[in-house]
Parts: structure tokens; C-alpha cells; sequence
């Protein structure tokens, strides 16, 4: 904690504040396009890329990860790794073994179990 | 004993032990609540009424939109608490640490209206697959929120006598304590939409 370290420190305030009032714009913006007529799809990728820019703003700038270390980034990229395998079981499950889940739902095709083939 | 590195770098990793760790159980974190979010999608996808038992519940946009700008709040308030103990400045610290708690505190007095009003109406976790998945969220996350308060409320009370002794160890403590208060707040800005918007 050197005077070094203070100096950097306080030129950082005022990017502090304005990513805050980004935040805040976003949130607000997310709530507006909420309250639009949009389709499922269009409305699920819209609040997913907004809430995705809200998060990498926090990530990058309060946790500071913009000027983290290297330990860290691949510290990271297991735990993304892991989690982006993990959705993507999940949808391919969903594809492969529950194939009237997307179009119908699961009360419809529990009635035609048990089947044969196990699905 | 001590334990090396807790305020210096660690040569090899480049940072200091509890920074590393603190990452190291975020990674974690990221896991557990991934493993909720897919289970969220499971449930949503393989639903029959998903509209309608997220209509009948009822949530508050203007609540849920609140509380996303308190926790936004309460994450720049944390910031600046660090910064302040960067800059050496103590009382600034207790100030902007004092409203991060306080924040905290207001964030779980409207869940706990929230919470309440379902409960009124007979919204318990039991009554469908949408209410189940979203006290398991905003219930694991609100845990969380708690253990912020009980540990920051520690930081900045019997835990404040470390930066008489050892300033830069008593600063990389309210870091990692930061590191921690922002992952609950970016938990909550996905929460948000997929909850009550989505």
C-alpha cells in the first residue's frame, strides 16, 4: 500500500462512479425492454445481453478483474470451462433424451411412458 | 505460525494467498449457482404452465428493480470503502463500509416483504415449479447477503482494531471481503430478469 498505489487508486474514482451509472442505466433499460411486445426468444437474448454487459462491468472494474493476474484469468477459465460443459449437457440432454420437452411439455410425454426405448 | 504471503504477492501465483482463495471459493460459487440456473432452464422448458404460475405469483417488478439498484448501490459504496483504506483514509472507509451494510440490510427488508406477501397468499416453495426454484435462488442468494452482513459487520466492528497494527493486511481483507459483496451482487443481476422480467 504504497503512495504509488494510492495515487493509481484515486485516478480510478471517477471510472468507478461512471460504470455505477452505467449499471444503473442498464437496469433501467432492461426493465423498458421487458415491457416491450417482444417474442420469448428475442426478449430471453436481450436481458441475457444486457445482464451479460452488467456483469462484465462489475467483473472488469469492481472485482477488478480488467488488471488481475494471470493465476486468476486461468483460475477462471476452469470454472467457466466446467460451467459452459455443464449447460451444455443440459441442452443437449434436452435435445437428445427428453425430445418432446422443447415442443410439448413434460406432462405430455410422461403419458407415453414407459416406452421401449426408454425415452 | 504465520501464514506467508497474506498481504504480499506470492511469487509464483503473482498474488497474495487470500486473494487467491477467495477466487478459488468464487469458482466455486459459480458452480452452485450454475447447477440452479440449469436447473431453473430444465424446469422452464420442460413446463406445462410456466406462464401461468409465474403471472399467479405475483412478483414486483418495482421491488425486484429496487433491490438490483440497492445491491448496485451497495457495490460502488464497497469499492469506495476500499479505495478510502487505499488512500489511507479510515473515516471515509467507516462511512462507505457503514452504508454498504446498510444497503445489505435494506436489500433483505424487501425480500422480507416479498417473502411475506407470498406467503400470505399461499405461495410457499411446494405450491409449483416456478415458486420452488425461486425461493431456492433468491433463498441461497438472501443466505448469502447474510453472510455479508455478519462478516463486513465484523470488518468494520471488533475486526477494525487490524488497521492500527497492520493496515495493509486489515485493506486486503476488506478486498477479498469486496470480491465476495460484488459475486452476490453479480448473482442478483442475472437473477433479476430470469425471475421476475423473463
Amino acid at each position: 500500500m504504497t503512495d504509488e498505489h494510492a495515487d493509481e487508486v484515486r485516478k480510478h474514482l471517477k471510472l468507478y462512479i461512471g460504470v455505477f451509472v452505467a449499471l444503473i442505466v442498464l437496469t433501467v433499460a432492461t426493465v423498458a425492454v421487458s415491457k416491450l411486445a417482444l417474442g420469448v426468444a428475442l426478449a430471453v437474448s436481450v436481458a441475457l445481453i444486457i445482464a451479460t454487459l452488467k456483469v462484465s462491468l462489475v467483473g472488469a472494474y469492481f472485482m477488478h478483474l480488467a488488471w488481475e493476474k494471470r493465476a486468476i484469468y486461468a483460475l477462471l477459465l476452469v470454472a467457466g470451462a466446467f460451467l459452459f460443459s455443464m449447460m451444455g449437457l443440459l441442452i443437449w440432454s434436452l435435445d437428445a433424451h427428453l425430445p418432446g420437452t422443447v415442443k410439448a411439455p413434460i406432462e405430455a410425454t410422461e403419458k407415453h411412458h414407459p416406452s421401449p426405448e426408454g425415452h | 505460525m504465520d501464514i506467508p504471503y497474506i498481504v504480499h504477492a506470492r511469487p509464483d501465483t503473482g498474488v497474495n494467498n487470500g486473494k487467491l482463495g477467495v477466487w478459488l471459493f468464487l469458482a466455486s460459487e459459480v458452480m452452485l449457482f450454475g447447477a440452479l440456473f440449469s436447473t431453473y432452464v430444465f424446469l422452464r422448458v420442460g413446463a406445462s404452465d410456466w406462464h401461468t404460475w409465474h403471472s399467479e405469483a405475483g412478483l414486483s417488478i418495482p421491488i425486484g428493480t429496487t433491490n438490483t439498484i440497492v445491491l448496485i448501490t451497495s457495490s460502488i459504496t464497497m469499492v469506495m470503502a476500499w479505495a478510502s483504506l487505499m488512500m489511507k483514509e479510515f473515516g471515509k472507509f467507516r462511512l462507505y463500509f457503514g452504508l454498504t451494510i446498510a444497503l445489505a440490510l435494506v436489500f433483505m427488508l424487501f425480500k422480507a416483504i416479498e417473502y411475506n406477501a407470498k406467503f400470505s397468499h399461499g405461495h410457499f416453495p411446494g405450491t409449483n415449479n416456478f415458486l420452488a426454484i425461486y425461493y431456492v435462488l433468491t433463498g441461497l442468494h438472501a443466505l448469502h447477503i447474510l453472510g455479508g452482513i455478519i462478516v463486513n459487520s465484523y470488518l468494520i466492528g471488533p475486526g477494525a482494531k487490524l488497521w492500527r497494527t497492520n493496515a495493509a493486511q486489515f485493506t486486503c481483507r476488506i478486498e477479498a471481503a469486496g470480491l465476495y459483496w460484488h459475486f452476490v451482487d453479480l448473482v442478483w443481476i442475472f437473477l433479476f430478469p430470469t425471475l421476475y422480467l423473463l
